[in-house]
């Protein structure tokens, strides 16, 4: 055939067809000429000629391209086989998705396996992200989160007297300060402040017709709501002039609230409560999605600044004055703010320094100038982060293990995807060897893994949906309903789940997308007949992925064994008193107007009818709610007549009842107990346990022995021992070792504004409810009970974060164990299939079928013994990271770490066994006739 | 210029007829519709390459024809085309209009002869 083609292929070139389509023009238009040049010869012309005379059917350079452009310019689709680099990239994709797809559809089977486990890592992750989307990255749900400010400052040395909000004292400031800050109006455009009325969601008394109830209330400055740039669903909020002396007294109450008591009933506005007694109108409804300033909490309402005594911002507060508004050591507020505009945080912070250094040296001087505390302004569009504090650890840590199983996810897929690369070599090397680039093969191959990860990535936003609303209702149930999280699905969570389906995506494709387009042309289209395989070639990747598989499930295991340990461990604890058949209740009779005197003869006369009650044994009561977490805790004990203190004299503190420790079964060693004799009038006492005997009184009977509650001995406000008990827990389920001590509650008038009563049944305590709720009710009908419960449920509770993060960890750890024995068995079979001709071979050369299963088992077993090698090293690394938060178990538990190994080993053998049964039951004419 | 404006003008309207109506009994590569163009019409009418094949690769991205490569042993592979249902009905309405067109031409110039 003469050169036709370059005379045809330079006349198509200003055309820039696709070089499959331009090839296929120029083929058959050489065709016609080299017929119609033969026509010629055969008619008699010569060579010369009639190549010239055939030429000339061209007509001219350019009549063929301007004739074919109107014809070709419409996109043009190029078959993938053909394909070098496109001329269309925009086309080419198109091209490539929709190849992709086909090839999905293909093996239907290969690629529902592929997107459930991507969709499984995938959701697991985004459910997480969800969550610390909610807790710690959300902004307040109010106006220009942005310029919101948050007031706290920093300093060890600071201050004198410990007086302090419920939580952090670094966001703690006083009514003074706050007052004093609100001047500076060149800098912020409001200031506002608040401060709970309790430390628990049932800190107010609201009367309802008459009727007491029980709700979570928060008193607020003036500009709260303005400052927060808040407009009420109905009413209005809290003003500047609810906070003058003498005004109308205004509550304005959340929605939850007033879906919740009210039915959402309209014309609340206006309406009577009272709060702990005191006469309030109900001024406001907060929008739905407004839930105060820290997220996980939302009061039922919020109140203008008041100090009355059974109405004032919690806090302990200290001597003196005792009253929130002038004494200026009472730090019980925190504050925001929302910046002036133009003013940065920093020239604001600069300007509310000067105030604080000047008022905080003002009534106290420090040593040293270093002493004082820095003044911090912070970004407030979070609000307070009272939840994320003790959250952040716990949700990052299952952030990690989310990830590791995305990691075991992937390394699935993508040895799924190796095996199918290996049988796919013969396609990939014909579209090579026919002019495909390798770019372009990548380019198509990183196509279908991207398709397959994004619909895995869809899919996993419906898991990560119902993983989310699971989560959310254990942690709410963790705490005690109380925690109340919006955690749905927010353009940052659709973001973030895109960004790591893509790069699932990515990762998947590329190492077999690599690999399969360095395919050797020659051999592979031979195709795979390679009579016996070379495994320790071959599969080097895919077996890494399967190390790595089970390294990471190591790793996720031995974390849940440990965390499983610690509930468990907790479960069994002896907390060193008696749980059974305990009732607990609290009752706040200070907000129905009870103090000093009356309050002691109220819990008396109570503590009586209750003992007097059929089916109880015993009755006392205790400061704070067991396992509550609350205890006073005091920094410095001195004893009479020690010279030195031991340099960490931490101690802590409870109150408690006569018959305490009769009452809760704590043994008592030397001495006596608390009696109802120790009164406000006699002198006082203290009754202390082991620990601190050991501690402070090592070789001597501490009986008789004065101690006081400061860093220098204090004969004034000291304590007499009078008895020693044995070591209990009553304050928090995590346990430490910290010398206690009790005192007679009724020797501190000041605190008893809230107690909790401990009653002890014959038989189960839920036969004794209504007696009790009677015998409450008939002494004083507005005093409700506080979260009435046994004990059992108490602990329950109490352990229910312990119990949710070994219930999620271990959920992990199954999930990725599952995940990982696919994997192998996936590889182990696909092994087995390309070995049939092997093992035929092997067994027609004498292999007995023990032989073949052995040699089988022992590849799974051999990568599995690897995997968890490299991952009980890892654990050894890791589990230091979780350490504060197990329990009655060292981090390198050996039970835990062997156990964890021997379940992963039974089980991959498990899981190769099932391929290697088949492989020995392989007929060796079969097998050698198979390829 | 072998041809007349006459000539350029006649081929352009009835081109697709001619080729569609070569395809319809049977497919048939590009050279052999263009030599059958001319052998049939005398030599009068030919069409070169570079009109002919824009032309098939329009009709058959209309839809009316679809090509496909042959082998044929012993022989170099090329393309055919054949008529598609959808060209079938073209050249039906177009060879109905063609046969009305001449009939109404006939009568007027039988009527100026007679």
């Amino acid at each position: 055939m003469l050169e036709w083609k370059p005379e045809i292929l330079r006349r198509l070139a200003p055309l820039k067809l696709s070089p499959a389509r331009e090839g296929e023009i120029a083929e058959e238009i050489a065709q016609h000429l080299e017929d119609r040049y033969h026509e010629l010869l055969v008619t008699g012309q010569s060579e010369d000629a009639a190549f010239r005379t055939a030429i000339d059917e061209l007509k001219g350079e350019d009549l063929l391209a301007r004739s074919l452009l109107a014809v070709e310019n419409d996109l043009y689709r190029e078959p993938v086989a053909l394909g070098k680099g496109s001329s269309n990239l925009f086309a080419g994709i198109l091209q490539d998705i929709h190849y992709a797809f086909r090839m999905m559809r293909k093996s239907p089977g290969f690629t529902a396996v592929a997107v459930l486990t991507l969709a499984l890592g995938i959701g697991a992750n985004t459910a997480i992200f969800s969550l610390i989307n909610a807790i710690i990255l959300r902004s307040l749900p109010v106006k220009d989160p942005q310029h919101l400010v948050l007031f706290q400052w920093e300093s060890d040395k600071w201050p004198p007297h410990f007086s302090m909000t419920g939580w952090k004292s670094r966001f703690s400031f006083s009514y003074e300060e706050f007052r004093e800050f609100s001047a500076q109006k060149n800098v912020m455009s409001s200031v506002f402040a608040l401060a709970p009325l309790g430390f628990n969601d049932q800190d107010t008394t609201v009367g309802i017709n008459g009727e007491p109830t029980l709700a979570d209330g928060v008193m607020v400055t003036g500009q709260y709501f303005s400052g927060l740039g808040v407009t009420p669903l109905l009413g209005r909020g809290i003003t500047d002039a609810d906070e003058k002396p003498g005004a109308p007294r205004a509550v304005v109450i959340s929605y939850a609230y007033w879906t919740r008591r009210f039915a959402r009933d309209p014309s609340i506005i206006g309406e009577s409560v009272t709060l702990n007694g005191i006469p309030f109108t109900i001024v406001g409804v907060t929008p739905r999605d407004f839930y105060g300033i820290s997220v996980g909490t939302e009061p039922d309402l919020w109140v203008a600044f008041d100090d009355k005594p059974n109405m004032r911002p919690w806090s302990k507060p200290p001597g003196g004055t005792d009253s929130v508004f002038t004494e200026r050591d009472w730090l019980c507020l925190n504050i925001m703010g929302r910046l002036k505009d133009g003013v940065t945080r920093e020239q604001a912070q600069g300007a509310l320094d000067a105030v604080f250094h000047q008022f905080v040296t003002a009534d106290w001087h420090p040593p040293k100038e270093s002493d004082i505390p820095h003044f911090i302004l912070a970004p407030g569009g979070q609000g307070l982060p009272v939840v994320q504090d003790y959250t952040a650890q716990p949700i990052y840590l299952l952030m990690v293990a989310v990830g590791l199983l995305l990691l075991i996810a992937c390394a699935n897929v993508a040895t799924l995807l190796l095996a199918r690369a290996n049988s796919r070599k013969k396609e990939i090397s014909v579209r090579l060897a026919i002019g495909a680039s390798r770019s372009r093969l990548i380019r198509q191959l990183l196509t279908e893994s991207a398709l397959m990860s994004a619909l895995g990535g869809l899919l996993g936003l419906v898991f990560a949906n119902w993983g989310t609303q699971a989560l959310i209702a254990l942690i709410s149930r963790a705490n005690n309903g109380t925690m109340i999280l919006d955690a749905g699905t927010d353009s940052r969570v659709l973001f973030f789940t895109f960004l790591v389906a893509m790069l699932v995506g990515v990762l998947l494709g590329l190492a077999p997308a690599l690999r399969a387009s360095k395919a050797d042309l020659l051999s592979a289209m031979k195709d795979n007949a390679s009579a016996v395989s070379d495994p320790r070639n071959k599969h080097r990747l895919g077996e890494s992925l399967i190390v790595a598989q089970v390294a990471a499930s190591v790793v996720l295991m031995i974390g849940a064994g440990l965390f499983v340990r610690t509930l468990t461990n907790f479960e069994s604890h002896n907390f060193g008193f008696d749980q059974r058949n305990l009732l607990t209740f609290g009752l706040a009779p200070t907000r129905a107007g009870y103090h000093d005197a009356r309050l002691v003869n109220l819990y008396t006369q109570l503590l009586d009818r209750i003992q007097a009650l059929p089916g109880v044994r015993a009755a006392t009561l205790i400061e704070n709610a067991p396992f509550s977490g609350w205890s006073s805790k005091n920094s410095s004990v001195s004893v009479e007549g020690s010279a030195q203190n031991p340099s960490n004299s931490e101690m802590y503190w409870q109150g408690v009842g006569p018959d305490f420790f009769s009452t809760m079964g704590i043994p008592i060693v030397l001495g006596r107990g608390i009696q109802r004799t120790d009164t406000a009038a006699s002198p006082k006492v203290a009754v202390v346990d082991e620990i601190f005997t050991k501690k402070y009184f090592p070789a001597e009977n501490p009986i008789g022995h004065r101690f006081s509650l400061s860093s220098k001995y204090d004969p004034a406000n000291s304590y007499e021992i009078v008895g020693v008990v044995r070591p209990a827990e009553l304050t928090d389920v995590n346990p430490g070792v910290h010398p206690k001590g009790y005192a007679s509650y009724a020797q501190f008038p000041k605190t008893l504004g809230q107690m909790f009563f401990e009653v002890r049944a014959e038989g189960p305590p839920a036969t004794i409810v209504s007696e009790l709720r009677n015998a409450v009710h008939q002494t004083d009908a507005s005093l409700p009970l506080i979260g009435l419960k046994t004990q059992a449920e108490e602990t329950s509770e109490a352990l229910s974060f312990q119990r949710l993060f070994a219930r999620l960890t271990t959920i992990f750890g199954l999930l990725a164990l599952l995940l990982a024995m696919i994997g192998l068995y996936g590889m182990i079979a696909y092994a087995v299939t390309r070995k049939t001709h092997e093992i035929g071979i092997r067994m027609a050369l004498g292999a007995k079928p023990t032989n073949i299963l052995g040699m089988v088992l022992r590849q799974g077993i051999t990568l599995t013994l690897i995997g968890v090698a490299f991952g009980v090293v890892a654990t050894l690394g890791a589990t230091r990271l979780i350490s504060s938060m197990i329990f009655g178990v060292s981090p390198y538990d050996p039970l835990t770490f062997v156990a964890v190994a021997a379940i992963l080993s039974i089980v991959a053998l498990l899981a190769c066994y099932i391929p290697a049964r088949r492989a020995m039951k392989v007929d060796p004419m079969v097998a050698l006739r198979y390829e | 210029m072998d041809q007349t404006a006459s000539q350029v003008e006649w081929k352009k309207g009835s081109a697709e007829l001619l080729i569609l109506s070569l395809v319809e009994a049977r497919p048939r590569h590009g050279y052999e519709i263009s030599k059958l163009i001319e052998q049939r019409s005398g030599g009068t009418v030919r069409f070169h390459v570079a009109s002919l094949y824009p032309l098939l690769y329009r009709l058959e991205r209309r839809g009316w024809l679809c090509g496909r490569w042959v082998e044929k042993s012993g022989q170099r592979r090329r393309r055919y085309y054949r008529l598609t249902r959808q060209g079938r009905k073209v050249l039906a309405s177009q060879l109905r209009g063609w046969h009305e067109f001449v009939v109404g031409i006939n009568r007027i110039t039988e009527a100026e002869n007679a």
